[in-house]
């Protein structure tokens, strides 16, 4: 069945999200659906988890931006909505031309980065729903600060913004006490007594996940059973589902997966290695296919990194603020070299290609930098400027030509 | 003694070159250079044709075509195709066996490439995602200016006086030139100006790659030295020009051709 975007009626279907039974015949579909790909299955269930919670009219609604801890969220049994990646959900369906389209009505500059304007179109489209609660840190971009504040100017919800101070001399304290506000805050505002024990909860399952990915990350250090191209989809996972039941789930599936293929032997062949900086793109595409075809895996990304210890249910607040203020990953120049240098030799890559997302001002700023700094150290690389969710920003010939350059080059 | 063919199905137009290979020595036997059009198979497989039968070769006497360009993933003559950059930088190094660096700029992208004494591509950077700095960019300017591109060379060199051109953008830098024009300004200075926005949208590019003696300037836009001697004044440094620009990918391919044929 091929659904019409174009002409989709989004309050219609608002008004079918509203019935309970949508959630468990939905749930029997996923299961018949993807009955021999388990790790989609689960994804697509949380998915469904996440819409039952948001869309049903019954709980409050928090928005919030990636790297923004969700253990905070579900310990108050919230399902956090994350707008970024619900932005690449929608590219990945076909549906951001639409909202895209939707953000001009708003924003038009081009130049501003996609994932924001599409989560403005989102919101503009009625797609997300009208937010209760609009929370987003400073880090890993100031984007999401601005289009977060936009989206409670125009569609309500109280917005609550988290300043990450850079490194100081009491970052982490600093942090801490922020998350610690917030979590009593929508405590008292949600009338939750004794909100630390679903604190602990959190903190716990989060730890149980964090341990299965350091286990993913470890078996593909030897092992290549499931190409990079793949992870960058889970990286939506990796941001949204910490510190819940789907977040052990998926990591554990995922594992058992891998796994399964390394008993049965189910190598990927490939002729070239390469580390991948940043996220891909997530619109529809033949690109990664075409990568593929040319025998060149992508055998680790920066999103799939575990850069935090176990959190400390004893210590929760200043366990996640330092999970946050250490993910550096797409924004400080000398943390992400220093993690691709250690990515590349832990994972046996010949060469780094840097994914330049369109009008990310700390990415952009840094990308160039960076592959400099790579180059002298004697590790190939290259800067593809793409973009993540506006295909009109990806000229696929081109990218292909540099791409096929650079590993004429290894 | 074996025949090869190197073919670049650019944007703008297609090169066919032909190579003999005879005791591990290669020599260009002769070239073409053609209009893309819509169909750059097709363009490819005519230039091929005319060129055997005016060197009356059979056709089944050529032991391997390499195939570069935008155009090399849908020809249906040959499956080895290499990039052009890789290409550029092997043709260049056959003629030029010196050069280290190269600016290619082409019709739709230009492009930096450092080389080693192989020819073998060290590191390389392309033209952002639009026209400005190519060949387009001076074919549409052209166009405004009712002057043949093929004079631009020549006009600059007998023009003193320039005129900045500040827009980088193809489209807002037609209206700016018009807007030059109706003020009265000379358009062999505007053209002068032009040269001189091209090299500045490429030496950035070169630097990117670091400069390294000798370069060599390849593609349509070498033809026109008004960009060529633009870039040697800003730089400092001089720019060698083969004796056909245009062909160096279409010659790398066959030499990869050949390349691939002994292995």
């Amino acid at each position: 069945m091929k659904i019409d975007l174009e002409n989709i009626d989004v309050k219609r279907i608002r008004e079918i999200l509203r019935f309970p039974l949508v959630y468990p015949l939905g749930r029997i579909f996923i299961k018949l659906k993807f009955r021999k790909d388990k790790i989609t299955s689960v994804s697509y269930e949380y998915a469904l988890d996440l819409v039952k919670h948001n869309y049903m009219g019954k709980n409050k609604v928090v928005i919030t931006n990636i790297l923004m801890p969700s253990e905070l969220f579900f310990a108050l049994n919230l399902f956090p909505l994350l707008p970024e990646v619900a932005s690449a959900f929608t590219a990945s369906i076909g549906f951001a031309d639409k909202t895209l389209f939707h953000s001009e009505e708003i924003i038009y500059s081009k130049d501003l980065c996609s994932v924001h304007r599409n989560v403005i179109g989102l919101t503009r489209g009625g797609i997300l729903p009208n937010p209760d609660f609009i929370i987003s840190t400073s880090h890993p971009c100031h984007s999401a600060l601005h289009s977060f504040f936009l989206i409670s100017q125009f569609f309500g919800g109280e917005y609550l913004p988290i300043d990450i101070p850079l490194k100081n001399n009491n970052f982490i304290g600093y942090t801490a006490k922020k998350f610690e506000e917030l979590f009593f805050l929508l405590a008292k505002k949600l009338k939750i007594k004794n909100p630390i024990y679903g604190l602990e909860r959190a903190i716990n399952y989060s730890n149980l996940a964090r341990n299965y990915l350091v286990e993913i990350n470890e078996l593909r250090k030897k092992y290549l059973v499931i190409d990079g191209k793949n992870f960058l989809d889970y990286a939506g996972m990796i941001f949204s589902t910490f510190g819940s039941h789907w977040g052990v789930k998926f990591f554990k599936t995922l594992r058992d997966e891998i796994k399964e293929r390394i008993k049965k032997k189910k190598f990927l062949p490939y002729k070239k290695r390469v580390y991948w900086l940043h996220l891909g793109p997530y619109f529809k595409t033949d690109f990664f296919d075409w990568l593929r075809s040319k025998s060149c895996a992508i055998v680790f990304e920066e999103s799939s990194k575990v850069y935090w210890d176990e959190l400390d249910p004893k210590d929760p607040f200043n366990s996640l603020a330092k999970k946050v203020v250490n993910a550096r990953i797409f924004s400080d120049v000398e943390e992400r070299f220093r993690l691709a240098l250690e990515g590349v030799k832990e994972y046996g890559a010949e060469g780094v290609i840097i994914f330049n997302q369109w009008g990310c001002r700390q990415g952009a700023g840094n990308s160039y930098i960076l592959r400099r700094k790579l180059i002298e150290k004697g590790i190939p690389a290259i800067v593809i400027d793409g973009d993540l969710i506006d295909k009109g920003n990806f000229p696929l010939e081109q990218i292909k030509t540099r791409i096929e350059a650079f590993l004429e080059v290894l | 003694m074996g025949y090869f063919l190197g073919v670049d199905i650019g944007s703008i137009t297609t090169k066919v070159v032909l190579l003999s290979y005879k005791n591990e020595k290669i020599d260009i036997l002769n070239y073409k250079i053609s209009n893309t059009g819509i169909d750059g198979n097709n363009s490819a497989k005519r230039l091929i044709d005319e060129i055997l039968k005016e060197e009356n070769i059979d056709p089944q006497g050529i032991k391997g075509i390499g195939v570069t360009g935008y155009g090399r993933i849908r020809v249906d003559f040959t499956d080895f195709t290499k990039t052009e950059i890789s290409c550029h930088g092997k043709g260049v190094n056959f003629v030029f066996p010196k050069a280290r660096t190269i600016l290619d700029i082409g019709g739709q992208d230009s492009k930096a490439i450092r080389i080693g004494e192989r020819g073998e591509v060290l590191d390389f950077a392309m033209n952002d995602k639009c026209a400005a700095g190519t060949g387009r960019f001076l074919e549409v300017m052209a166009k405004v200016l009712e002057e043949n591109l093929e004079n631009f060379g020549k006009i600059h060199m007998e023009t003193k006086d320039k005129v900045e051109i500040t827009n980088i953008c193809t489209v807002f830098a037609e209206s700016e030139i018009i807007t030059l024009l109706s003020e009265g300004y000379d358009k062999n200075s505007i053209i002068k100006g032009l040269n001189y926005s091209i090299a500045k949208r490429a030496i950035p590019l070169l630097k990117r790659v670091g400069i390294e003696r000798d370069v060599v300037m390849t593609g349509g836009v070498a033809k026109n030295e008004g960009v060529r001697r633009a870039i040697e004044d800003i730089l400092g440094v001089e720019i060698y020009v083969p004796f056909e620009p245009q062909i160096m990918g279409a010659l790398g391919a066959g030499i990869f051709a050949v390349e691939n044929y002994k292995i």
